[in-house]
């Protein structure tokens, strides 16, 4: 009994979908558009994410040390960074090495440090943080726990670009978050109205239903068997049709403009994205066949 | 079967369609409701099959009071009570076969049940050489027939026809009446609902006269 009204229902889907061919392809474009303009939003900030993250990898702190800060003592304040939890790498860089790499730097016109009769460069050390440390709080926790050991003269982390880093990363954070509920929202009236105009069309069909004495379980649940194809077929459409997309993006554009933009490595949407993306298709399409169900039920 | 005590039914633009109706229909019963268009005919039987809730009064059918029924309730009831239309109401993209099934799949029957009614009623109407046609491919009569077969192929205890042979020729016509007699020579009570009073006069002498919401002689 169980499994033949299942199959009725099933059956009444299907049947429904092929009657209603034009109303469906509609829905299901509808969703799939939807979808797709949230699959790019959600790819762009996965990869805006990557590029930041990729940035963020290159925050260092230099500590400078004290013009007659002996060997002996450069030893000490060695042991202490590296004894800090922060510290992931130290590498010490000596009056005469910072020289060697300043005239490097300044390759033909590194005449002008010839007259100099003392080496000005501070000794220093370059820090690498470890990755969960790599952030403007702890950056600055750790800058001031340096400054605080008695050789050193001063310690920078260019201050400044990642300060503005980091007010730059919120901003994108918060912009990405409204962006997404806007879309979201957008998303959910749409498919509410383009499935009211699928169950619009048919109210005779559920007019009848009711006369014949169906209860509403029995017209509903054909329904939401179709807005429950609907919101898959429109989701793996989507996927598809995005990950198409990437391909194409990746083996042109990126190989291309290689040269120009710099070795970039694109990514594709996570496994748990996918199933999320495909769950919220379906259920897309369920709410927005039992909005839509309502007010035909009503009476 | 069907009584009615002090009736009302007034519609939300404060019309009021039916006032003050007391009726009683027996089982076994051949009614005709009879009056001008406007007379509230339709609105009765509306009210008979709860597509219309009554302003104040009661109507109770088999025994239900309409006025306490749930809405859940609405659909059992239904299944005891036939409704045809004038316009038919079929499923155009169905063929006539499945018309019929169709109101019995809701019902959640067993397929041996539902193919072996399904074969009775339409033997009975009389287009058992039609079934694979859709209703767009069938003469009026024939859409008729298929829909009092699809009213009649749960064994309801009562039939409704609203305006039933309004879009039909009159040798059609006497034909329907025939069918709807015969059905009721089975057991089945019916109300039919006609602007036509020589056709009322001619199949029964239980006629319920309306006239501006009211009743001017009570059957």
């Amino acid at each position: 009994m169980f499994l033949y009204r299942l199959l009725y229902f099933f059956r009444e889907a299907f049947q429904g979908i092929k009657n209603n061919r034009f109303t469906h392809m509609v829905a299901i474009g509808t969703i799939t558009l939807a979808l797709l303009t949230f699959g790019i939003f959600i790819i762009t900030v996965i990869n805006l994410n990557q590029i930041f993250d990729d940035w963020g990898k290159r925050i260092q702190v230099i500590v400078y040390m004290d013009e007659d800060t002996s060997s002996e003592g450069i030893k000490k304040v060695k042991e202490k960074i590296i004894n800090l939890t922060q510290t992931e790498n130290i590498i010490y860089v000596s009056k005469e090495r910072a020289l060697i790499t300043l005239k490097k730097s300044l390759h033909n016109q590194n005449g002008i440090l010839d007259n100099l009769d003392d080496n000005p460069l501070p000794a220093s050390f370059e820090i690498q943080l470890k990755e969960e440390y790599k952030n403007l709080q702890s950056v600055q926790a750790f800058v001031a726990r340096v400054k605080g050991i008695d050789e050193v003269s001063d310690a920078e982390y260019g201050q400044e670009w990642l300060e503005k880093f980091s007010a730059f990363i919120s901003m994108v954070k918060l912009v990405g978050v409204s962006i997404g509920c806007f879309l979201l929202l957008a998303t959910i009236i749409i498919i509410s109205n383009t499935i009211k105009l699928t169950i619009y069309s048919r109210r005779e069909e559920i007019e009848i239903m009711k006369l014949v004495g169906a209860t509403n379980f029995f017209i509903q649940t054909p329904f939401f068997l179709e807005g429950f194809i609907q919101g898959l077929s429109a989701s793996l459409l989507s996927l598809g049709i995005l990950f198409v997309s990437y391909k194409i993006l990746i083996s042109k554009i990126i190989i291309d403009y290689s040269l120009y933009l710099g070795y970039l490595d694109l990514i594709f949407l996570p496994q748990k994205l996918i199933i999320e993306l495909i769950l919220l298709g379906i259920l897309l399409g369920l709410f927005g066949c039992a909005f839509s169900m309502g007010r035909f039920l009503k009476a | 079967m069907i009584q009615i005590f002090n009736l009302y039914k007034v519609y939300p633009d404060n019309h009021p369609a039916l006032t003050d109706i007391n009726l009683h229909i027996k089982k076994g019963d051949f009614v005709f409701a009879t009056g001008p268009s406007g007379a509230g005919k339709t609105t009765l039987i509306k009210l008979i099959f709860c597509a219309e809730r009554a302003t104040r009064g009661q109507i109770i059918v088999n025994g239900i009071n309409l006025a306490k029924i749930k809405k859940s309730g609405i659909s059992y009831l239904r299944r005891n009570i036939g409704v045809v239309f004038q316009d038919f109401k079929l499923l155009n993209n169905r063929t006539a076969y499945e018309n019929i099934v169709f109101a019995l799949e809701v019902t959640g029957a067993r397929r041996k049940e539902i193919k072996r009614k399904a074969w009775q009623v339409l033997k009975l109407v009389g287009l058992q050489n039609r079934l694979d046609a859709t209703p767009l491919g069938l003469s009026g009569g024939e859409q008729q027939r298929i829909a009092i077969a699809r009213a009649i192929v749960n064994n309801p205890t009562i039939l409704l026809a609203d305006e039933p042979t309004g879009n039909l020729d009159s040798e059609i016509t006497q034909d329907i009446m025939e069918l709807f007699k015969n059905i009721n020579e089975r057991g089945t009570t019916v109300v039919i609902a006609t602007h036509n009073k020589n056709l009322a006069h001619q199949y029964s002498d239980k006629h319920i006269l309306l006239e501006k919401g009211r009743v001017i002689n009570p059957a």
